[in-house]
């Protein structure tokens, strides 16, 4: 039955689509002759305590992606949720993986508290082995944003750059000659930069262009992320002490891609998501 | 839940000082990021992310949605929807194609300052399903699957039943004097 026309509770962080934290812990390697083949002995057990830990964090929904003893390195096994029908927020869990997912009601705070939770349930559920121990080795944060030429026009990756963002290239003029090249310019721009202030972290920034199958319109994809590998990575010497480490790694994450999308995507283009 | 599109043919512009090799975009309006193939000072390939959840029918129509002032009830609703493998019914049961989500959407803009929120479901074939429901002998549906909207309305004792184009069909079922495009369950 249709809904009455009068919730208030929009999406208001469009254009972003989502936002991904994730935290990947070293894996069991294999044979010298096989470096690829990676495992998670403590996965099962993990699958198991976990997925009660979801439950009394308000995460009682779930759905299996894939057999646990059939998924690759850093694939997700397993998606909690809220309830059935509400994809947002997300937890996820797999061989050397949790990730937390929020879609576009994000909220910053929220949604560090939501990180923090899947952690510390990461933390209590995974098994004490005695001859594997749980060691964290990647954290980062994703911000993912579309923009399509609904609002930019018909070309993609340049009008977006030119004309929705601080960001201009400036092309030779052959590569805008009609007489050489037909359709419309596309491509990929992807910066990466250490940043200062957190050992061993990149700033990442990916601009994609597409086009649409049904209607060949053109879109761009935009991922901003934060990502710390190896000593970067708060150690694991007690579950509170890490918690309280990874929540001033959120923080200082958040503190370069929230700064930085605002210099980033121009104000006419944030009034053409608000306008609606 | 990836996809070849036209775009996959295109050169990567990469000025990183990631060690990422320049190549092939892959996917690029794909559901997981997929990174042209690391390498880095020898250190062996990471595999890529899994771990967006959003559908790429989802994805491509996004704007669209953000403008279409949908409620995130709407919204999660959609990306149930958007979520349904192949064979979510039974063998040859399809997902939701572009072509509907995006037909939906057409219609959607045309009609949001007079409608309530339909309740939306997913058919087989991979078209939409939207019904705004009165009572049993007050109901209104429609199904979203290209240009052509297929429509039934059965209202004061009739029943009504066609194909239109949405911007025409709007137009109908706004002066409708039901008024159906605001029937509700409350």
């Amino acid at each position: 039955m249709a809904k009455a026309p009068t919730s208030p509770n929009r999406l208001p962080k469009a254009p972003l689509i989502e936002v991904v934290f994730e935290l990947r812990w070293s894996l069991q390697e294999g044979p010298s002759s096989q470096p690829f083949l990676k495992s998670d002995p403590g996965l099962v057990p993990l699958l198991d305590a976990f997925t009660k830990e979801m439950k009394s964090a308000r995460y009682p929904s779930y759905k299996d992606m894939s057999h646990p003893l059939e998924t690759g390195a850093y694939g997700v096994v397993r998606r909690y949720y809220r309830a059935p029908e509400k994809p947002f927020p997300l937890m996820q869990i797999g061989p050397g993986i949790f990730a937390s997912n929020e879609g576009p009601t994000y909220e910053w705070r929220q949604f560090r508290m939501q990180v923090l939770r899947g952690v510390s349930a990461l933390l209590k559920s995974y098994p004490n082995l005695n001859f594997f121990t749980l060691r964290p080795i990647q954290v980062e944060l994703r911000y993912v944003d579309i923009f399509d030429s609904a609002l930019l026009g018909k070309t993609a990756l340049f009008d977006f750059t030119q004309h929705g963002t601080s960001l201009n290239f400036k092309l030779p003029p052959m590569l805008n000659d009609r007489s050489v090249f037909s359709g419309d310019p596309a491509g990929r721009f992807q910066f990466g930069r250490t940043l200062r202030g957190w050992d061993n972290t990149r700033f990442t920034l990916d601009l994609i262009s597409g086009v649409r199958e049904t209607d060949k319109l053109a879109v761009v994809r935009m991922e901003t992320m934060v990502v710390s590998k190896e000593t970067g990575v708060p150690v694991l010497k007690g579950a509170t002490r890490f918690l309280g480490q990874l929540e001033k790694w959120l923080d200082f994450a958040h503190g370069v891609t929230s700064p930085f999308f605002k210099q980033f995507i121009l104000p006419e283009v944030m009034k053409k998501f608000k306008g609606s | 839940m990836s996809r070849s599109t036209s775009a996959a043919e295109q050169t990567i512009l990469d000025v990183s000082d990631s060690g990422r090799v320049p190549g092939r975009v892959p996917d690029l309006l794909r559901d997981q990021p997929q990174p042209t193939t690391t390498v880095s000072e020898g250190r062996q390939a990471e595999p890529p992310s899994t771990t967006s959840s959003v559908p790429t029918s989802i994805a491509s129509s996004w704007s669209e949605i953000a403008q279409a002032d949908l409620t995130v009830q709407l919204y999660d609703r959609l990306l149930q929807i958007a979520a349904a493998p192949a064979g979510w019914r039974g063998p040859g049961s399809k997902p939701l194609k572009a072509e509907s989500l995006q037909s939906f959407l057409t219609f959607w803009l045309e009609v949001r300052s007079d409608a309530a929120e339909p309740e939306l479901a997913l058919a087989p074939d991979g078209t939409l399903h939207a019904e705004w429901y009165h009572s049993h002998r007050k109901r209104l549906d429609i199904r979203f699957g290209g240009s052509q909207l297929v429509f039934g309305l059965f209202a004061n004792n009739l029943i009504h039943e066609g194909t239109e184009r949405a911007n025409t069909l709007a137009s109908l079922l706004k002066s409708h004097p039901s008024k159906p495009l605001r029937w509700h369950a409350n």
